[in-house]
């Protein structure tokens, strides 16, 4: 009954913009009470009547008329206790992180500075207090970049797993603020096809990584009873520890070269600021 | 409609962050959109120098180690036009024409860029000059560097410009000094250096510019002197007649060192049967004229019978003498310079180079050559003549000692010197560069070396060895002087050139081989001991260091 009387007041703030909690739980406060009845109440049955002195029965005494029903009384609205909005417990989100790499590693790669990952991430709130929460979850970055060097193709690709712990803010049934730290590994690796060596030249590494980043959700609406759809902006700065680029040719049975040193293309950093939007699905 | 609002409000913040986003997202530096060069490398002493022009940068390899290449950027000027080494292989010279419009304070001047390689690494000296110029002439003794137009394209230009650069004194106004060559018509095509000559005012050196129909000499130890000393032209075409004499070559010879009356100087031409001889002295009438040259210069002409294809001052023991090849003829003719009497010696085949030799030929008989006179080397650079060792001499009224001809079985395209310790040694390249020869003077010895496809040799300076691959192929060879055994070698790439280069830490020295195609790379032997499974190969050499 208090799931379903707060699912009934969430519905009717949502469709309210502004109204906000407060609003969903006067409206439930001035419930009003039911009518006073007007009606006599029905004899008990059994129970006699105030009787009058016996009398001769000369004629059965006229029927009374039925007494009209008296009205139902509503059942009274539980009052909604006060306290937090509902948080939900779950999310899965799914996005576009557009990141800023002004390292100067990245120039064999990429004619622009400008680095697109898809993210997915699943959170679990773990803790409440009023309109405060605490979630943790698990992140997974992945992106790559085509580019030329000097009419050589290159190609980079970076997968970031990382552990977000988030803490949010409700500010109210549609919308909550968050700040984020995410701190996990990241995977880089490049290649050369450069006809200077037999076959291409590669190298990858895993390096730490940690990202830091504050956003909001805006939620718009319920998918079903217990789940409801948002959309989640936030920016943030990305770090991750730099590495050398240096990418060896692999022998191989089709190539079965001799040693090789490594082409050295510089230091490539990762780190920079980054803007990341994803669809948000929320639900218990 | 109240989520619509909220959901368009959305997008719109959305799209103004990308957007924001993409236009802060810069751009890389240009030098990443420049294409790969063709292979242009030169080889020093310690380093290996490859021009990459699309970034105006020189890429100096230096082995050391095991193996172990380090690549260094020297910046160059845009616009390469040409390069040379010096003769002691210390230094590149190149030359770049700088932007072509030129209109802010930042474009970029045409220059020459001195590099060397110092024991801290590559360095590059910049003479910037006021228009680009494409000629360069390198002194061999390491004091001059002089630069003409040779149609380097300018929007205007002066082709009888020379600007001589002085090697031992920083870029200044007096640095490079320009001098306008008096014109007949010529512009010049060649320039040489001469050693240092006993001249009538003293020690000078001069410069020989030779233009299509004259040849002008400058004197460059009196270079800086004010008022500037003029040149002095010889003109080898007569106004009179239509003909016209294109100059070839040119042989300086010093004469006796304790005259100063007596230099001289060689010329031949390519369309025309005399040799000039010029002999440089005191003029005639003394001048009060402070830009008066204190020398004057007085022609010969001799016929030789034939177009001259060489020539070079001899000592015989009757004299100097100007010997001329006539391959036509299949002769030389041997001119005294002071007569101008002739004498013509039959050779045995039409030879048309020639080289001396002296002091490094064993006497076929055993004993020793006379003191004082020279022996040449003959060969023929296009038919089957083989070589020959000329030794002059008179014998029984000849004028010569004997020809001796040492058959090789080809046509010998070019003679290699060999440095110390092994100058007795000759690398002979066939015409068809499939075969070389190794000729030893001492032991009049030709040795073959033969291969399956066409070679090309790189003599390493140290004299002892010398290196023979096939252009494009992964094949090359390294072959001890001392025992003609080859070592057979592989590469992992075609290989395009190889240099013996010393190591940088002085631990001995490496042969560096390049290939070129992608990004350019280098296979790095141990030049004592190679082996291929020591080598190493270093990819991506013109990607290093193009970021800040």
């Amino acid at each position: 009954m208090k799931t379903r009387t707060f699912v009934a007041s969430l519905l009717v703030s949502l469709t309210l913009p502004g109204s906000g909690l407060a609003r969903a739980q006067a409206i439930t406060e001035e419930a009003p009470s039911p009518p006073p009845s007007a009606a006599p109440a029905p004899a008990a049955q059994g129970v006699p009547a105030a009787s009058t002195p016996a009398t001769a029965p000369a004629s059965p005494p006229a029927e009374a008329p039925p007494a009209p029903l008296p009205p139902v009384a509503e059942a009274p609205r539980p009052a909604t206790p006060p306290g937090p909005a509902h948080i939900p417990v779950y999310r899965l989100e799914a996005g576009i992180r557009s990141s800023l790499v002004p390292s100067s590693g990245f120039d064999p790669f990429a004619a622009d500075n400008a680095f697109l990952q898809t993210t997915l991430r699943g959170s679990r709130t773990l803790l409440t207090r009023g309109d405060f929460s605490l979630g943790v979850g698990l992140q997974w970055d992945v992106g790559a970049r085509k580019g030329e060097a000097r009419n050589l193709d290159t190609h980079l690709s970076v997968h970031r797993l990382a552990i977000p712990v988030e803490g949010r803010l409700l500010l109210g049934a549609h919308v909550e603020v968050f700040g984020r730290v995410a701190a996990g590994v990241a995977r880089i690796d490049a290649r050369l096809e450069d006809p200077s060596s037999p076959s291409p030249l590669e190298g990858g590494k895993w390096l730490p990584a940690a990202d830091v980043s504050l956003g909001g959700s805006l939620f718009a609406g319920g998918l079903t009873r217990r789940a409801r759809l948002g959309v989640s902006p936030e920016v943030g700065y990305g770090l991750v520890a730099p590495m050398d680029l240096s990418l060896r040719s692999t022998p191989d049975e089709k190539h079965p070269e001799g040693p090789s040193a490594a082409a050295d293309l510089g230091r490539l950093s990762m780190s920079g600021p980054f803007f990341r939007v994803t669809a948000t699905i929320a639900f218990e | 409609m109240i989520r619509a609002r909220v959901w368009k409000s959305l997008l719109t913040v959305t799209a103004l962050l990308a957007a924001f986003g993409a236009s802060a997202c810069g751009s890389r530096p240009e030098v990443w959109e420049k294409s790969l060069p063709p292979l242009q490398a030169y080889g020093l002493e310690g380093a290996v120098v490859v021009l990459d022009g699309e970034t105006s940068r020189a890429v100096v390899l230096q082995a050391h180690g095991d193996q172990d290449l380090t690549s260094t950027a020297v910046p160059l000027g845009k616009n390469v036009l040409t390069a040379r080494t010096s003769a002691d292989g210390r230094r590149l010279f190149v030359l770049t024409a700088g932007d072509d419009l030129r209109s802010r304070e930042g474009d970029q001047t045409p220059a020459l860029t001195v590099v060397e390689v110092a024991a801290d690494g590559p360095h590059a000296r910049r003479f910037p000059l006021a228009a680009p110029l494409g000629g360069l002439a390198v002194d061999p003794l390491g004091q001059w560097v002089a630069l003409f137009p040779a149609g380097s394209g300018g929007f205007v230009e002066n082709p009888n410009q020379i600007l001589l650069v002085d090697l031992t004194k920083e870029s200044g106004a007096d640095n490079p000094t320009p001098r306008t060559l008096r014109s007949f018509g010529g512009t010049p095509k060649r320039l040489t250096f001469s050693p240092p000559l006993h001249l009538p005012g003293g020690e000078r050196r001069i410069l020989a510019v030779e233009t299509d129909q004259d040849v002008a000499l400058l004197d460059l130890t009196r270079l800086a002197d004010v008022p500037a000393h003029p040149d002095i032209t010889v003109r080898l075409t007569g106004g009179t007649d239509g003909r016209s004499v294109a100059p070839a070559a040119l042989v300086f010879d010093d004469g006796d060192p304790t005259r100063d009356d007596d230099a001289r100087i060689g010329l031949r031409s390519g369309n025309d049967d005399n040799v000039y001889v010029l002999r440089l002295e005191a003029p005639a009438k003394a001048s009060t004229d402070p830009a008066a040259n204190d020398f004057q210069v007085t022609l010969n002409l001799t016929g030789v019978g034939g177009v001259p294809s060489d020539l070079a001052f001899l000592r015989t023991d009757g004299g100097l003498r100007l010997a001329a090849l006539v391959p036509g003829t299949s002769s030389a003719v041997l001119v005294d310079p002071d007569t101008s009497i002739t004498s013509t010696v039959t050779l045995p085949r039409a030879f048309a180079r020639l080289s001396l030799v002296t002091g490094l030929v064993g006497a076929a008989d055993g004993t020793t050559a006379a003191p004082g006179v020279d022996t040449a080397l003959l060969w023929s650079g296009s038919s089957a003549a083989g070589v020959a060792l000329w030794s002059l001499g008179r014998t029984a009224g000849q004028p010569y000692r004997s020809v001796e001809v040492l058959t090789v079985a080809g046509s010998v395209g070019a003679v290699l010197d060999v440095p110390q310790p092994n100058p007795q040694l000759k690398l002979l390249q066939a015409s068809a560069l499939n075969a070389f020869w190794v000729l030893d003077l001492q032991r009049r010895t030709v040795s073959p070396l033969t291969s399956t496809s066409s070679v090309t040799l790189s003599l390493a300076p140290t004299g002892d060895r010398v290196w023979a691959f096939e252009q494009g192929a992964q094949r090359l060879a390294r072959v001890d002087l001392a025992t003609l055994h080859p070592l057979p070698l592989a590469a992992d790439l075609p290989v395009r050139a190889v240099f013996d280069v010393a190591k940088r830490d002085g631990s001995g020295r490496s042969l560096v081989a390049l290939h070129d195609g992608g990004s350019l790379a280098a296979t790095v032997f141990d030049a004592q001991t190679p082996s291929p499974t020591t080598a190493r190969r270093h990819p991506g050499l013109l990607l290093k260091g193009l970021s800040p």
